[in-house]
């Protein structure tokens, strides 16, 4: 699907925030627009274990492996994402990068206050999306130290749907939640102002060479060469 | 003016009506009161999340509702090819829960009637379903417990 084809909401939103969907591991998770730097088709990246990017070799890491979810093999539509804000910047590998949506503020709901573990600080939030939801991923949250993710309820992955005489499987854990239902702001502000990259050039996947699309900050995502994608 | 016989109220406010359900193949019961509706299951959405047993939302419409997968805390798998999901009232908002594909059946038990059970779970007590004795749970405080144990 191209970035191009934007996913239209119904009605003009007076505040809309920009994200890049992605899946990964079975579950959709929604980034900030403005922490992706670029993106790489799987079969392209140079290694398995890292990722030339910006004059730094960045660790790959599977997505889903930084929820405690179990990774899946690379198919054709994985992406390596790069991420990154100030100085910091990760690689992920995902599933498929289903494009940018708009969302309104006023679309972004909290995380229920059932979920009481450390998943309140991954996600700010979640809307809707297609039939199913997107997850809000903290953005400093995920570019934050890469150290093994706690232990989780649900480490394998989610069974494929329709599944209809089961639902996730779950087992317990060492987790320690909180059940004081903790003031959950709606949403986080972006990450501090993010470093600008070089001018952004338009490449195209596949040839000889692995070519990585940079991005740069623009007014409409429309206009960024990695819209094409 | 019509006066209620003088017991009558008393006898009237200690009967619970339960709905009693199964979740694989074991029978249980709830408080009438704290089942908002039960809805046909619709397939689940994983959430990645370190909170015992709410693993997935649920979404109705446009409502996402947290899913508690009483399945596993009782270590069963949800039978019948076409589950139901019970929607439970709370005070930290609508839970979902999926059960057995059998209808829920409402039945009263006297308060008299209901052994109490040990404090500090899930079960408010046990109550005799035709020959059966069936716990009743607590859907208000589901999984509080287990949390509250931990912290």
């Amino acid at each position: 699907m191209s970035l191009r084809a934007r996913l239209a909401t119904a009605v003009p939103a007076v505040a809309d925030e920009q994200f890049l969907v992605i899946r990964s591991g079975g579950g959709n998770f929604a980034l900030p627009s403005e922490i992706v730097r670029g993106i790489l088709p799987f079969e392209d990246a140079p290694g398995t274990e890292t990722v030339p990017f910006q004059g730094q070799d960045l660790p790959l890491r599977n997505l889903a492996g930084r929820f405690g979810w179990s990774s899946r093999p690379p198919v054709s539509e994985t992406k390596v994402l790069m991420c990154g804000a100030q100085e910091t910047l990760r690689a992920f590998v995902v599933d498929e990068v289903c494009g940018l949506t708009d969302v309104p503020a006023t679309a972004i709901r909290s995380l229920p206050p059932h979920f009481a573990g450390p998943e309140r600080g991954w996600f700010s939030g979640l809307f809707l999306f297609r039939d199913a939801v997107a997850l809000v991923v903290q953005p400093s949250w995920l570019l934050g130290h890469v150290t093994s993710a706690p232990a989780l309820v649900h480490s394998e992955p989610p069974p494929s749907e329709p599944a209809a005489a089961s639902i996730v499987s779950t087992r317990e854990t060492s987790a320690v939640p909180s059940r004081e239902t903790p003031a959950v702001p709606r949403r986080e502000t972006p990450v501090a102002p993010i470093q600008e990259t070089p001018a952004a050039h338009v490449t195209s996947f596949g040839g000889d060479s692995p070519e990585i699309v940079e991005l740069e900050e623009a007014s409409d995502a429309e206009d960024t060469p990695w819209a094409d994608l | 003016m019509l006066k209620t016989p003088p017991g009558r109220t008393s006898k009237a406010a200690k009967a619970w009506p339960l709905v009693v359900f199964s979740v694989g193949g074991r029978s249980l019961a709830v408080k009438a009161e704290e089942v908002l509706s039960v809805l046909p299951w619709t397939d689940a959405i994983p959430v990645p999340s370190g909170t015992a047993y709410v693993t997935a939302v649920l979404r109705h419409g446009e409502d996402v509702l947290p899913v508690f997968d009483l399945a596993a805390k009782l270590h069963v798998q949800v039978k019948g090819s076409k589950p139901l999901c019970v929607i439970a009232k709370r005070k930290d908002g609508p839970m979902a829960l999926c059960i057995d594909s059998d209808i829920p059946a409402l039945q009263t038990v006297e308060a008299s009637t209901v052994k109490p059970a040990a404090g500090g779970s899930d079960i408010t007590g046990f109550c005799m379903v035709g020959a059966e004795e069936v716990p009743i749970y607590s859907l208000a405080t589901l999984g509080l417990s287990v949390s509250q144990s931990r912290s």
